[in-house]
């Protein structure tokens, strides 16, 4: 199997990832933050020591304002469902996933909040220009994707950071993208609220995701129920993260995240980007020169930054067609709409969705050879 | 538990050897808690956490 789907989850994940999901299963097998006795001591102290590994790699403090959940759409539901308020107004960006739109519309249908787009334009400036003009002086929060899941145009988080917060609103970043592959830190870049798969550029497995609060306003919780702490009265605890984190922890699932991290740390987050950049640089280049191929990731413009993951289709062809073909040669890759209607209608691929190719630290240039020569097939005989 | 990690981090950095506990209840009637103990501390040891940022629910000193 040749994997381009990593913009989904990264595959294959890294071997000390590995290791830490068996010690994890093996040797911390208790219930953290329930009983007192030493397994479930040392298993909460692991789970601590991975809300440390997080916050510091995303630059805020204090660690437990690290919210551990079971993927980034439950850490953007968190956020959007804590922070609504009746009259209330959410801002967000025509690239975001349903990750967002859908817990704001729901809102929005149950007559809570009312929310709205701002288009992200040719250049940066643009862009906050018209986040700037959408603002209301009800805005809750700005909520925007780091970088388009579709075609991975990179939005100017800190400008946008600086602008709601002039307007007296919350930064909300989701983080799906570029969490792992462009450096982020909460601290300078001024985000109240960033929300992040585990399982994606932070190489943990599949079902974990992180909430990071780095801001007064404490969250109404989305569940309810055991803590292990205050377990008299009714009511949540007030504090992070039990405050956000009723049930059991998934702690393979969180141990393997705080692996992940270090993965990336050691390999170093520029490193990374490079590496990837590359292949996709690569593949750009080539892809723009054949024929019947729609290249829908300008990464020549120089206009605006990328992350490394593109988006194409074969003329004639429906994206899953494309995908298909490519599944019958053992290529991994996403076609359809990727979650993201909106993002596929600001680009006017609504009809077809597109091919999305995404490599990871594993990609090798043998990868992209075979892709390359099975998209030219493709693309020859369409 | 989360806090009662952080206090003993936080006493184990200024050379203090902590240990956690849970607790069978406040006296606040609030339910399950985690304390932590310190032998011959060093410090002022409800000051130390309250400045490194563990709210402190109670304080005991037993022999």
């Amino acid at each position: 199997m040749i994997y381009f789907d990593n913009a989904a989850t990264t595959y294959p994940k890294p071997q000390a990832v590995l290791r830490a999901l068996n010690t994890a299963v093996v040797r911390y097998g208790a219930n953290p933050g329930r009983a007192g006795h030493r397994l479930a001591v040392e298993t909460a102290e692991q789970v601590y020591n991975a809300r440390k590994t997080v916050a510091q790699f995303f630059d805020m403090e204090p660690c437990e304002n690290v919210i551990f959940t079971k993927n980034c759409t439950e850490a953007l539901n968190i956020v959007i469902k804590g922070l609504a308020k009746r009259g209330g107004h959410f801002l967000c960006s025509d690239l975001e996933h349903n990750a967002v739109v859908r817990p704001l519309e729901s809102l929005r249908q149950r007559g809570i909040c009312s929310w709205s787009t701002a288009a992200v334009g040719e250049t940066d400036e643009e862009t906050v220009e018209n986040f700037r003009k959408a603002l209301q002086p009800n805005t809750v929060a700005v909520i925007c994707t780091g970088a388009s899941n579709v075609f991975g145009e990179v939005l100017p988080i800190r400008a946008l950071a600086s602008l709601a917060h002039r307007n007296g609103a919350y930064m909300v970043v989701d983080a799906a993208q570029c969490a792992g592959v462009l450096p982020i830190s909460m601290r300078k870049d001024g985000i109240d609220f960033l929300c992040a798969p585990g399982h994606k550029g932070l190489y943990g497995i599949m079902g974990t995701g992180v909430l990071l609060c780095n801001c007064e306003a404490v969250l109404a919780p989305l569940i309810q129920g055991g803590t292990g702490v205050l377990s008299a009265l009714l009511t949540q605890p007030d504090a992070y993260p039990e405050r956000l984190e009723s049930g059991t922890v998934n702690v393979p699932g969180v141990l393997t995240v705080a692996e992940g991290v270090k993965f990336v740390e050691k390999k170093g987050v520029s490193q990374i980007y490079k590496a990837e950049m590359k292949h996709i640089l690569h593949i750009g280049s080539a892809l723009s020169e054949m024929r019947n191929v729609e290249l829908y990731t300008d990464l020549t413009s120089g206009k605006k930054a990328y992350v490394p993951l593109l988006s194409f289709n074969v003329r004639g062809l429906h994206s899953e067609e494309t995908a298909e073909r490519l599944s019958k040669a053992d290529i991994a890759v996403r076609a359809g709409l990727h979650c993201a209607p909106f993002a596929h209608k600001a680009y006017k691929t609504q009809s077809c969705g597109t091919v999305r190719i995404c490599p990871s630290a594993f990609t090798g240039q043998k990868d992209v050879n075979s892709l390359l020569n099975s998209i030219f097939q493709i693309a020859k005989n369409a | 538990m989360t806090y009662a990690i952080k206090a003993k981090n936080v006493l184990q950095r200024y050379g203090m050897h902590a240990q956690i506990h849970k607790t069978a209840g406040t006296g606040r009637n609030e339910g399950c808690a985690y304390s932590v103990t310190v032998q011959n501390p060093q410090l002022n040891v409800g000051e130390l956490l309250r400045r490194e940022g563990v709210a402190v629910g109670e304080m005991k000193w037993v022999e």
